[in-house]
């Protein structure tokens, strides 16, 4: 799967479920959105991510 | 009306719709980046009834974005001077102001009038306020947010998906958040476009997508969301 995240992008060989992605990148789960990038829908925590899949992760703004 | 004619003459607006856009009471929370344009093209628009909300004085570092502002109202009150603006610009209009932040404590005080909300915060603990303020009370919340050259977008109706659908109550951070006004703008003339609709029950919102507005590659993005059956504040676990 490819993981698009600040301009980067990091691929993972094998399936993941959202929170698995989470935590291998480190990140904080309330300070994203994790998308599918096709679809544009945000995956729930437990989602299954395959192999084929193209993720797209955004932080959350705030400003005003 | 001859005023409004430009814009009654649009399919649906009419006179009658004027009128409706008058009897409103739409409060503004935060006069700064994105309370700027929105408090100007609701003043203009006719909105009858403008309720401002902001605890902060002008400083000079907000004068590359808030756009109602100059270097003479540095150290005044953004509401006081917000409001003189708003009734330079439309004297048929009422402006109300309250000098405060708001919070859990005065939030039901505050917004018991109003119609709908439209979000110029610069933090999310107060967005999450608000959201729970117009969920309970089955009021519209019209969402916008910037960060340098990126702004999103969305609306949040009563029955529909709301901020804490979208998002997990995220810890605002006491860094300075990076601001364009042109990219506040953007947002902000989206957020009264949303505020027409809604009330004038034309064209096709913002709910349950948000459009964020990449200013760095002229793209603008959609986020598709739901409304989320376990949400603590609209859902079955509230």
């Amino acid at each position: 799967m490819k993981v698009y995240f600040r301009d980067h992008v990091e691929e993972f060989d094998r399936p993941l479920v959202v929170n698995d992605l989470i935590l291998k990148l480190n990140l904080n789960a309330e300070e994203i959105l994790i998308l599918d990038k096709n679809t544009r829908k945000i995956l729930p925590s437990d989602h299954k991510i395959l192999i084929d899949d193209e993720i797209e992760i955004r932080e959350v703004i705030s400003g005003g | 009306m001859e005023r409004y004619q430009r814009q009654t003459i649009i399919n649906n607006w009419g006179e009658n719709g004027q009128r409706k856009l008058a009897g409103l009471t739409i409060s503004i929370i935060g006069l700064g980046g994105l309370g700027s344009p929105l408090a100007i093209y609701l003043a203009y628009l006719g909105i009858g009834n403008l309720l401002l909300i902001d605890g902060d004085t002008v400083s000079t570092g907000n004068l590359n974005r808030q756009i109602l502002y100059n270097e003479d109202d540095v150290g005044k009150m953004k509401a006081e001077v917000t409001a003189k603006r708003l009734q330079m610009i439309n004297k048929n209009i009422s402006v109300k102001i309250i000098d405060k932040y708001i919070d859990e404590n005065n939030i039901n005080d505050y917004l018991k009038n109003s119609d709908g909300v439209v979000d110029a915060l610069d933090n999310m603990q107060s967005r999450f306020i608000v959201n729970r303020y117009t969920v309970e009370n089955k009021i519209p919340f019209f969402h916008g947010a910037i960060h340098g050259f990126e702004g999103r977008v969305t609306t949040f109706i009563p029955d529909g998906p709301c901020l804490a659908c979208l998002y997990k109550n995220p810890q605002d951070n006491k860094k300075p958040i990076p601001a364009i006004g042109a990219v506040a703008g953007t947002i902000a003339s989206i957020q009264v476009q949303e505020v027409i609709k809604y009330f004038l029950n034309i064209g096709e919102l913002l709910v349950g997508e948000m459009k964020i507005w990449d200013g760095l590659k002229n793209k603008f993005f959609e986020i598709k969301y739901e409304k989320n059956s376990n949400c603590t504040v609209c859902g079955g676990s509230k």
